[in-house]
Order: structure tokens, then sequence, then C-alpha cells
């Protein structure tokens, strides 16, 4: 049975921005405290060694975003995504009267 | 052989197989079309796609810049891998879009969309101006590396002057002769030079725990805070860091270009989900070699010198370090040419098209525009080297700045394609705001507020005017005209 094709571009699923947002935030030690010892993980200090987890969460969920979320642009377009190309240009070219 | 000595051969040798790719593809196809000169017909194969945007994106910067970033900043320059890695997540929010587009319309130039999605010759101009300043200081900064890695790596046998004169000629040699595709196989061969010379650096030089842990010991020793967890302050820079460089990083005009030059959407999702990990490997290598440097060379005057006193530090230890840093070398240059010649080129098609080609030269042929895109490519080039014989800002001074008025143009993009609602009177009031809020901020002496980039809160202000101007003006037919009494909560 061949795949449902994708229609939903990766820029209009929230839920994949918030799945972002979770690992960016990650990223960041902002959750750790200041003065907490020095720690290694790795030979790292460990904050590093979760931020560099936290990109490379980043890199794989972002090739299966790609490969799952990204319209085929041979599928039969939507015509709302058709319709969003210009609406600057259509409007200037039929004005409301 | 010294390293400069061998790095010289290599860089020679180098720089003549650029300027023969350069010839080679000349005869392959016609060059005084726009969409053929300045995006190789657009038909930029998987390969030569991943090669190309990788070589464009990572520049002297990444390689001369970050590693002083990384002494100065300490462990918390790992930052430089998310950055990196959120231009591709930002690609996401309009990539997928642009490139259907860009293929039905002919796009050539970043202008080409601004003036299809929203039909205003002003805003187009503006976007126009805002996109070649940002990008003229972005080919400023290649040409300095270009003294940089020249002077420094040749022990100051080639003067600064010298190597920003020699390099910049081979590359405007090699640009206007084979345009885009010339380019790209130069970026191919710049590219494979870079993951060679990094990964072999990560092998050779990038220790196993037991000597991170040493190393880390001793950064800490010397300098706690640079080991430290990173305070609120510092968080919130990092923070603002990853969304300036995401979303200005992803509308560089050369990146732009090269969606357009995809041959299709397939090769496009291929690339991307390979450039994503490249962070690691290179941002994340001189992340590493600024580690390095802060335990092996203490404090270094000269930020922009880290990299190379540490490849002269490694040659002198073994033969198999010996190669690999003049491989290095070379991956340095090319890095810096691969840029170079991309904003080039970018530049050069925005002022023959977008601005000459709808002033002065108004419905030219495309054959004409091209010609004049070369010669305006030399010009261009003559005045930037003259400023580069010059130069008063780090390179990452210079990246921050560009990035910042890159970030004011980003909106047209990401909210071009993704808000169908959004109008043209609200992207160009969004963009002087932005650009408004910048400049006041620069000259109040406040690069930073609440350690937010100057360039972030003027994106905000940017997208906050888009959203208000747009609801404004679109208000009566969003509201239904037998809606009735508006209903309170």
């Amino acid at each position: 049975m061949p795949a449902k094709p994708v229609r939903v571009e990766p820029r209009a699923r929230l839920w994949i921005w918030a799945v972002y947002l979770c690992l960016f935030a990650g990223s960041i030690p902002w959750y750790l405290p200041e003065n907490a010892p020095l720690r290694l993980w790795l030979g790292l200090p460990h904050w590093v060694v979760i931020s560099l987890g936290a990109y490379l969460g980043v890199a794989l969920f972002t090739v299966w975003v790609v490969r799952n979320c990204w319209p085929d642009p041979d599928a039969p377009a939507d015509a709302a995504a058709d319709a969003a190309d210009a609406p600057g240009r259509a409007a200037a070219k039929e004005p409301e009267p | 052989m010294s390293l400069a000595a061998g790095a010289g051969v290599a860089v020679g040798l180098y720089l003549a197989v650029l300027i023969a790719v350069g010839w080679i593809t000349r005869r392959r196809g016609k060059q005084s079309r726009l969409g053929d000169f300045y995006l190789a017909g657009r038909n930029l194969g998987g390969f030569v796609l991943l090669l190309t945007l990788y070589a464009t994106q990572y520049s002297g910067n990444t390689l001369l810049g970050y590693p002083g970033e990384a002494v100065r900043m300490g462990y918390a320059w790992v930052m430089s891998v998310g950055f990196m890695m959120a231009i591709i997540v930002a690609y996401l929010l309009f990539a997928p879009r642009l490139q259907v587009i860009a293929r039905r319309h002919h796009f050539v130039t970043p202008g080409d969309w601004i003036s299809h999605r929203f039909n205003s010759p002003a805003l187009t101009l503006i976007a126009n101006v805002l996109l070649i300043l940002a990008i003229s200081n972005y080919l400023l900064a290649q040409l300095m590396a270009m003294g940089h890695v020249t002077e420094g790596l040749s022990g100051g046998a080639v003067p600064y002057w010298a190597g920003v004169v020699l390099l910049t000629l081979v590359v405007i040699i090699y640009e206007t002769v084979g345009g885009m595709r010339a380019v790209a196989w130069t970026d191919c061969v710049q590219g494979i030079m870079l993951l060679v010379g990094l990964v072999g650096l990560l092998l050779a030089v990038v220790p196993t725990p037991g000597h991170l842990a040493e190393l880390t010991e001793a950064v800490a020793a010397a300098a706690p805070e640079k080991a430290a967890v990173p305070g609120w302050e510092l968080s919130r820079y990092w923070f603002s860091t990853i969304l300036l460089i995401g979303f200005s990083g992803a509308v560089y005009p050369h990146a732009i270009q090269r969606i357009y030059a995809a041959r299709d959407a397939a090769t496009l999702k291929r690339a991307f989900s390979i450039m994503v990990f490249l962070p690691l490997i290179t941002t994340g290598v001189m992340f590493l070699v600024g580690i390095l440097a802060i335990a092996e060379l203490g404090n270094v005057g000269d930020a922009d010198q880290v990299m190379p006193a540490m490849l002269t530090a490694w040659a002198g230890r073994s033969v198999l370090l010996y190669v690999l840093s003049v491989v290095v070398i070379t991956a340095v240059v090319a890095a810096v040419m691969s840029t170079a010649d991309s904003v080039l080129l970018s530049l050069s098609s925005i002022l023959a098209k977008d601005i000459v080609g709808t002033t002065l030269l108004r419905g030219a042929p495309e054959a004409q525009l091209t010609r004049i895109g070369k010669r305006l490519s030399w010009v261009v080039v003559a005045v930037l080297v003259a400023i580069a014989l010059a130069p008063r800002v780090t390179l990452w001074g210079l990246t921050e700045i560009k990035m910042e008025i890159l970030a004011q143009v980003a909106p047209l993009f990401i909210l071009g394609v993704g808000w169908r609602r959004l109008t043209t009177a609200a992207a160009l009031a969004g963009m002087l705001a932005g650009c408004a809020t910048y400049a006041a901020l620069l000259l109040a002496g406040r690069p930073e507020i609440w350690n937010l980039h100057a360039g972030i809160v003027a994106l905000a202000v940017n997208v906050t005017t888009c959203a208000v101007v747009t609801f404004v003006q679109t208000q009566p037919a969003w509201a239904p005209v037998d809606a009735g009494p508006a209903r309170t909560q």
C-alpha cells in the first residue's frame, strides 16, 4: 500500500517546533546551578556533554522531519498552498471594488 | 621542509586546481543566461549541492574566528554547534515551499522572491540594500581572513596584503570565468579538503576521554569560569545567538540561491539531512581546538591567530601532524575562498539583476546583465580589498554585525512564505522598524539588551510590527459581515 502523501509542511506543524524548542532549551544549561562543582563526563564538563547530546538530538530529529514531513512537490498541490504563493501580487492584480 | 614551505606548495597546487576547474566548467554550459551563470542552470545534484552548501556555510569566520571565541569564552562556545544547526532548522520554515515556487517562476536572486511575494519595488529595493550591506560585510570578512591565513601560517613570510590580493585574484578569475558551475565545483574541492582536514585533525589531536579530562582540569585550574556552568547572563546570550544565527544564516542570499539551484526537492532534502550533522565535526572541532589552545597557548593577543598558532605548534610534533596541518591549512584557505566566491557571485547577481537591471538597464537582455554582473564583481572586489587592507575589527565582530542586519530581512522569507495574510505594508513597516531599532541601539552604545543581541531585539520589533500592521489592515476581511455583536468572555 503506497504511503499517504505528505501535504502539510513542517512550518505548519506546531508540535515539531515544540520539540525543537525543548531540544534547544535543553542544550543551554540554564537549569543547572551556576556554582555546581566540576563534574566530568567523557573528560568534558557534564553540561557540555548534555549540550552536545541535545544537538545530536536536533540533528536526528531534523532528519526525521525532512524525511517524513517535507511534502513531495510532485504530489497534487493543495489549493491553499498555491494561493499562498503571492497574495500581495494577486491583490495588486485584482483590486477590490 | 618547514610548515610554511609545505603549506605554500599545497596551497599553490590547490589554487592551480581551482583555476583549472573554473576553466573546465566554463565549457560545460551557456554562460549568457542569468539562470545558467548564477544558478548553474538550476541543476545542482545532491553531491555538489551538499558540498557547495557546506563549503559556503563554513567560512574564514568558522576556522579562524571560532577557535578565538572558544579561547575567550571557554566551554560555553559549544553553543557554536547549536547555532550552526539552527540554520538548517530555520530552513524548514520556508525552504520546502520556496524551492517549489522558485522553480515555477525561475527566480535567480532573493529579490525575485520578495518582488514576487510582495509586489513592491520599494520593499524589494530596501531589502536588497540590506542584503548588499550584509554580504559585502561578509565578503570583507573573508578577504581579511585571506590575509590572516597567509600571514599567520607563513610565519609572516607572506604579508597580510599579499595574501588578500593573491587569493582574491584567484577567486575573481574562476568566478567570472565559470559562474555558479565553477563556484559549485570548486566548492566541492574545497568542501572535501575541509572535511578531510577537520576529520583528520579530530582523529589526530582530539584526545581520549582521559586526555580530555586532564585538559578540562587544566582549564578549570587556570580559568575556572571557562569550565563552570554558565550563569543566566551567558545562557541568555547563548539563546540569543542561536536565534540570531539561525534566522539570519538561513537567509544568506547565496544560501537562498542554492535552494533555487537544487535540481529538485529530493536533492535538497538529502543535502539538508547530511548538512545538519556537519556542525558536530566542523564547529565542534573548532571548539575543541580553542579549548586545547587555552591549555597550550594561554592568552593569545589576536583572537584570529589562535588557529594558525595551534597548527604551527602541532606541525613540529610528528610527521602525521605535519601532513595534517598542511591539509588543514589548505582547508582553511579553501573555507575562506569557498565562502568568498559564493558571496561574490551572489552580490554580483543582486547588483546586476535587481539594482542595475531594474534601474539603468531596465529590460536589458540577460546576456548584457550577465556581462555587467561580471564587471561589477571586479569593481566590488577592488573596493573591498582596499578596505580589507586597513582592518579595524575582528572576524567575529564583522560576523555579528552582518547577522544582525540579515535578521531584519528574515521575516520576508519566513513570514512571507508561511503567513499568507502578511501584507506588503506590514512587511515594509516591520523591516524599517527593525532596522531603525537596531541602528538606534547601536548608536546608543547598546549592542546587547539583557544579554540579547540588539539584532534579536530589533527582530522582535520587526515581527511585532508585521503582526500589528497586518491585523489592522486585514481586520475587515476576517471580521464576518454578519457576525453580530462581539462575544465577550
